[in-house]
């Protein structure tokens, strides 16, 4: 079986820009295209995620042949019927590294596609900079995070929680 | 673009090793084939984990029963390590014939630390492993060694179905 179609499934987060250098630098290795998808939750304005996912696919399309696609709907299940649909080979994706409290409020993404995608699955970690995982294909990929993370949003903190998440708990809005 | 591809294929001289994480099942044995496709060539270990047996507690037997119980729970682990070392030379032979650099390895007891062990002193960059599930309702299951590997190892996990 050869590799000639690589599905990249981002949030655009840091942990996803890492997996996005190993994909690009795998698609270079094996000639394959290029899927890059992002999934908006239904009834979710798609404007933002389009414009960003716009920027990734222009940057990434200076090397290899790119295709975008922005998707509604729950994130596993979305990416796993577009690697059906498309033929994809190999989806490589990030995993934010989330245990206990977060993973158990958050889920994984990264987990339920490993379970439903009908191919191979790479994930990337998400690693602190200065002890970079190196991927086939990938001379250095180390993605470019912060060293802690708020346990709900996963955003950069010094915190367990960041200050827009606990607002918004004391808020009684919920997480 | 052809400078980026020549670029991309000086570092693979480079690579880190991969750890190979076979366990007996059919998805297992593919991840080699998948490997050798993906990466071309490299360096490689082939690592096989065989849990310890437990003798059980029988405190009503008496020591022959217990001293024969125990034997046959040696011979089992004697065995399993022996069809384990069988599948981890094929694999390290099946790797040699597609150019990789590889050695194998047969180890007893958990083996999702024992992978986790192995990848922090082989400086892998690589983990490939296959994941439990052949189809239908099993499809949506994953192997545990694999689910735990995809949150905590510290390294790119390739996941083969």
């Amino acid at each position: 079986m050869k590799i000639t179609e690589i599905l990249l499934p981002t949030d655009f987060s840091a942990a996803a820009d890492a997996a996005a250098l190993v994909a690009t630098a795998m698609a270079l290795e094996t000639g394959a295209r290029l899927h890059v998808v992002h999934v908006v939750p239904v009834a979710t304005d798609p404007s933002l995620g389009s414009e960003q996912l716009t920027r990734l696919g222009r940057q990434i399309g200076k090397d290899v042949t790119v295709e975008t696609a922005l998707l509604s709907g729950r994130a596993a299940r979305e990416i796993a019927g577009y690697a059906r649909d498309k033929g994809i080979d190999l989806i490589v994706m990030s995993t934010h590294g989330r245990t206990g409290v977060s993973r158990a409020l958050l889920g994984s993404v990264a987990e339920a596609v490993v379970r439903l995608s009908p191919c191979l699955v790479l994930t990337v970690p998400m690693t602190p900079v200065g002890t970079a995982a190196q991927a086939p294909g990938a001379a250095q990929v180390g993605a470019p995070t912060l060293p802690h993370h708020c346990i709900v949003c996963a955003g950069a903190t010094e915190d367990l929680v960041c200050e827009s998440c606990r607002a918004r708990i004391r808020s009684g809005r919920g997480i | 673009m052809g400078t980026r591809r020549s670029q991309v294929n000086r570092r693979a001289g480079a690579r880190k090793p991969v750890v190979v994480g076979l366990d007996g099942s059919p998805h297992a044995s593919r991840v080699i084939g998948h490997l050798v496709r993906l990466c071309g060539r490299g360096r490689a270990v082939v690592v096989r984990v065989v849990e310890p047996g437990r003798v059980p507690s029988l405190p009503l037997a008496s020591a022959s029963v217990r001293a024969a119980v125990a034997g046959m729970v040696r011979t089992d682990v004697a065995r399993r390590i022996r069809t384990a070392q069988r599948e981890v030379d094929a694999g390290v032979a099946r790797l040699r014939r597609a150019g990789w650099s590889a050695r194998g390895m047969v180890c007893t007891g958990v083996p999702l630390p024992e992978l986790l062990r192995t990848i922090r002193r082989a400086k892998a960059g690589l983990l490939a492993l296959g994941a439990c599930g052949a189809g239908g309702a099993k499809r949506l299951f994953l192997g545990s060694v694999a689910h735990g590997a995809v949150n905590r190892a510290p390294v790119p996990v390739l996941i083969v179905r």
